[in-house]
């Protein structure tokens, strides 16, 4: 099979129905039945606890927060605990790295080369934090990622704050991290992108981060 | 026996942590086949099994970091797979939770039998139609039959069978035994004494099964990760709660009417807050490696609901009188009681108390609640004799256990502050009010 990126606009969609068809697709993919697919969408408000979050990084009872009107999930990627909302582009790339992408730590770098580059488009300069994941702009966090990877197949992936209400990090310790604000790409620059224009940026840098033919 | 080693995630990756296994012990797995869950990184990955074949040792606990080529558990072959995963015991324990959880994994196809240990054992071959009826009589019999003729060490498929397909009743086991035959096991080799549990008997014990919800799952993930990562520790005191007692019920009358009588609990508080403030190592919190110390002492008193507990906090309650807390107390567990309570009225306490005397428990030793350093647990009060200065007296008495992060806090400032504590609660005068 050619290496190809089946790019595919989910528009706004449950993390519940995000996570269904991720399983789905990774098994595909697993049996080379599909493609690499790369998804592109915005979550319904909602806070997510990754395998290792803590409770200390939930300022709210569960409870409290669903009363609030946020859903609340386990997930089964890696990281903390943090929040998907509208007007934050959520990619999730299913990427088979095998054979010869099979790093880790190559994956995550280039899933944050992507989001920097995509700022870059705006006249944004994002950068790495050394011992930290993400794509940063002055110490605060535009970019965050988490990654599951089962037989080098790969699920979850990152999320860019383009006008994302940043409200909902308050209720929370996001990736557990005390100290690092969260902002978005709309403070950022003047005047804001459309997020139609991210949306095509994100996609377009996938395609160059990874190689895939134009 | 092939081992299951730590796989080298990328060229910069040199180790990863352990974060979940997804098979137990004695468990089956088929090649490439998820075997664990490891996390390098803000990366989970799962590690399939090399091989299939038993699960047979786990040799790196959920939670642990390991070096890349560590290895991480061995999968007996079966040919190789000498010890049967199940024995008689593991029959009886079919109805306890664990079981349902890996017969859900288990393979739809029966297991195929462990190999016996007699070597000269052939094989049962599945088609031979004898086999299949002794196998019949060992297994289609009830299990009272069964587990009457593993008691008396009968082979089941030496006993003339008179039920349906020829399986053995009682009665047949009964007359059987009435002979006075021989067991069976000293005249034919029988791998039977230990049958490998077939569908049939999963199915008949099966006491229906359930999910854990999602909370539970998060406050189970909790509840592990803290006893995974405190050293927890635990010492007990007797206390004497007479003085606390006589003022309770000479106030009882005054402050009931005023709404928020005193109880014990608030002298407690009030005396636990007061020897925090002392011991301020006590008040502080462990955030991985970090210490942080608190200013304000924030007791969390854990209040049992119907289903689960709550913990209402006491904010600063080293400042506050008893009556005071006495009313802060009663009106929060009310809420509580009544789901009423705001979300910032469990939030942020540095210490907490568990009341385990109100269901009458001598004393609890609960999980510490990350990221507090400690947790004292209330026994119940109870009227015992006790010696006072060479003589029997009778004394309102409770046992107050202090578990504690042995990382942070030394048994010797545990035991100072429970000291400091007694002192506190055998203290109480007027002047407390």
């Amino acid at each position: 099979m050619p290496r190809l990126l089946t790019i595919r606009r989910l528009g706004t969609i449950s993390y519940a129905d995000g996570l269904a068809l991720q399983a789905d697709l990774v098994q595909q993919r697993q049996r080379q039945l599909v493609p690499d697919t790369l998804l592109l969408l915005e979550h319904r408000p909602v806070f997510t606890l990754g395998r290792n979050a803590r409770a200390a990084n939930v300022l709210l009872p569960v409870e409290a927060l669903r009363s609030r009107g946020f859903d609340v999930f386990d997930t089964g990627r890696g990281g903390d605990v943090t929040y998907h909302g509208p007007g934050q582009i959520v990619g999730y790339p299913i990427i088979d790295l095998a054979p010869d992408r099979c790093d880790v730590h190559r994956y995550v770098r280039d899933l944050e080369e992507v989001m920097i580059r995509a700022c870059a488009d705006f006249g944004v300069r994002a950068e790495r934090i050394a011992g930290l994941t993400g794509a940063w702009v002055a110490g605060a966090k535009v970019g965050a990622i988490g990654v599951r990877i089962s037989r080098w197949v790969t699920s979850h992936g990152f999320a860019l704050n383009v006008t994302t209400d940043l409200a909902p990090f308050k209720l929370i310790v996001p990736c557990g991290l005390r100290d690092k604000p969260v902002t978005r790409l709309a403070d950022l620059t003047s005047p804001p992108p459309s997020i139609e224009d991210v949306y095509e940026s994100l996609a377009r840098q996938v395609v160059a981060v990874f190689d895939y033919p134009q | 026996m092939t081992d299951v080693l730590m796989p080298q995630m990328g060229e910069s990756v040199t180790e990863g942590t352990v974060t979940r296994w997804l098979k137990r012990v004695g468990e089956r797995v088929e090649r490439d086949e998820p075997l664990l869950e490891i996390s390098t990184d803000k990366v989970d990955a799962e590690i399939p099994a090399p091989a299939t074949g038993v699960l047979s040792e786990v040799l790196v606990a959920e939670g642990a970091i390991v070096a890349v080529a560590t290895v991480l558990a061995r999968i007996a072959i079966p040919e190789q797979a000498a010890q049967p995963p199940e024995d008689a015991g593991k029959r009886d324990a079919a109805p306890t939770p664990e079981r349902p959880a890996a017969a859900e994994s288990a393979p739809v196809a029966p297991p195929p039998a462990p190999a016996p240990s007699a070597s000269d054992v052939a094989p049962e071959a599945p088609d031979a139609t004898p086999a299949q009826i002794e196998e019949l009589r060992r297994t289609r019999s009830s299990p009272l039959v069964r587990r009457m003729a593993a008691d008396h060490k009968v082979d089941l498929s030496s006993v003339h069978g008179t039920g349906i397909d020829g399986r053995v009743t009682r009665q047949d086991l009964q007359d059987f035994l009435a002979q006075g035959q021989p067991p069976a096991a000293q005249t034919t080799p029988v791998p039977q004494a230990a049958p490998s549990a077939p569908p049939s008997a999963a199915a008949e014990v099966a006491p229906g099964e359930g999910l854990l919800s999602p909370l539970q799952r998060r406050t189970a993930d909790l509840l592990m990760a803290s006893h995974r990562n405190s050293a927890h520790a635990t010492t007990v005191f007797e206390m004497d709660l007479s003085p606390v007692e006589r003022l309770c019920a000479r106030e009882a009358r005054s402050h009931s009417e005023r709404g928020g009588a005193l109880t014990a609990l608030a002298f407690i508080l009030k005396a636990t807050a007061d020897a925090l403030r002392a011991h301020p190592l006590l008040n502080a919190s462990l955030d991985e490696q970090r210490i942080v110390s608190h200013n304000d002492v924030n007791v969390g008193m854990s209040v049992p609901l119907d289903r689960g507990l709550i913990v209402p906090v006491i904010r600063r309650a080293d400042g506050k009188s008893v009556a005071e807390i006495a009313r802060e107390l009663s009106d929060l567990t009310e809420r509580a009681r009544t789901r009423r309570l705001r979300p910032e009225e469990v939030q942020h306490a540095t210490f907490t108390i568990s009341d385990a005397g109100a269901l009458g428990s001598l004393f609890g030793v609960p999980i510490i609640p990350q990221p507090q350093v400690a947790v004292l647990s209330v026994g119940v009060v109870q009227k015992r004799p006790v010696v006072v200065s060479d003589a029997i007296a009778i004394r309102s008495m409770a046992f107050f256990a202090l578990t504690f992060d042995q990382r942070l806090i030394e048994t010797s400032d545990a035991d100072r502050f429970m000291a400091q504590l007694q002192q506190g609660l055998a203290a109480f005068g007027e002047a407390a009010l």
